[in-house]
């Protein structure tokens, strides 16, 4: 599992390196996804551009990523693939997860950011 | 056109290689491009069912067929134990409207697999579970139960 963390002022960007977050991953994508995002604080934004695919189980892994960094560290979700953005559609995830098209959109649309 | 026959050994990495198979014959064949994603999507959720709660100890059997009209027709069979009940899960998703603490992280591949597949059956038959359903060319995202 591949994740690239690149600091910026109030957050942490992660770019998730891996073609699919399938059930060989999710089992600990989790507990990655908090060893990148390092101590904190603030909010974590995770790039799934390089993500082609994502099942049930990926899509869990998310969920579980999200609660394992708790509500001071919200995940924010940025640029999905068009296969992503179908399953996060179609079980109604998108409501639940805050969704940006670009890097920039979710660091421009952080509290305190200019 | 032929059909695609694989037998796979029950276990994630197996799944992972029959699905690298499936996209290679479906980049192979006439069909739109979110049709082959929607397959492998569906696919990917029942060979993970199979192999985590029908849990076989022989081989799953799998089929996919072209049908008319750009339609993926799949059967699939494995030797575990049988759906509860003998009936197919429900195609309802799990509450949302939750707190964020108590959001669920499983539940969701059926209800993926309900709004994809058309036809979709289930039957247990001479102790092996057989799945039946049709991938539409283009899947609408309606409301299960709606057909």
């Amino acid at each position: 599992m591949q994740i690239r963390s690149t600091p910026h002022s109030g957050a942490m960007l992660l770019e998730v390196a891996e073609p699919r977050i399938d059930a060989v991953v999710a089992i600990r994508f989790k507990e990655h996804v908090r060893d990148a995002a390092g101590p904190g604080p603030g909010p974590v934004i995770l790039d799934l551009s390089a993500v082609r695919f994502i099942d049930s189980s990926g899509l869990g892994a998310l969920v579980a990523a999200m609660k394992l960094l708790g509500p001071e560290r919200p995940l924010i979700l940025c640029q999905p693939s068009e296969p992503v953005a179908k399953v996060l559609r179609l079980t109604r995830m998108e409501s639940v997860f805050t969704i940006h098209s670009s890097p920039q959109d979710a660091l421009a649309g952080l509290p305190g950011a200019a | 056109m032929g059909c695609l026959r694989l037998c796979l050994a029950p276990h994630p990495g197996a799944v992972r290689e029959a699905l690298a198979i499936l996209r290679a014959w479906l980049a192979g064949i006439d069909v739109p491009a979110e049709a082959r994603d929607c397959c492998e999507l569906v696919l990917a959720e029942l060979l993970n069912n199979v192999v985590e709660h029908a849990r076989p100890a022989s081989p799953v059997r799998l089929i996919v067929a072209p049908g008319a009209g750009g339609r993926l027709c799949i059967v699939l069979s494995d030797g575990g134990r049988p759906m509860p009940g003998l009936r197919l899960p429900p195609p309802h998703l799990p509450a949302l409207n939750v707190a964020a603490s108590a959001l669920p992280e499983g539940g969701f591949g059926w209800p993926l697999v309900h709004r994809l597949a058309t036809r979709l059956r289930y039957r247990r038959h001479r102790g092996r579970n057989w799945l039946c359903l049709v991938l539409p060319p283009r899947a609408a995202p309606a409301e299960p139960g709606a057909r």
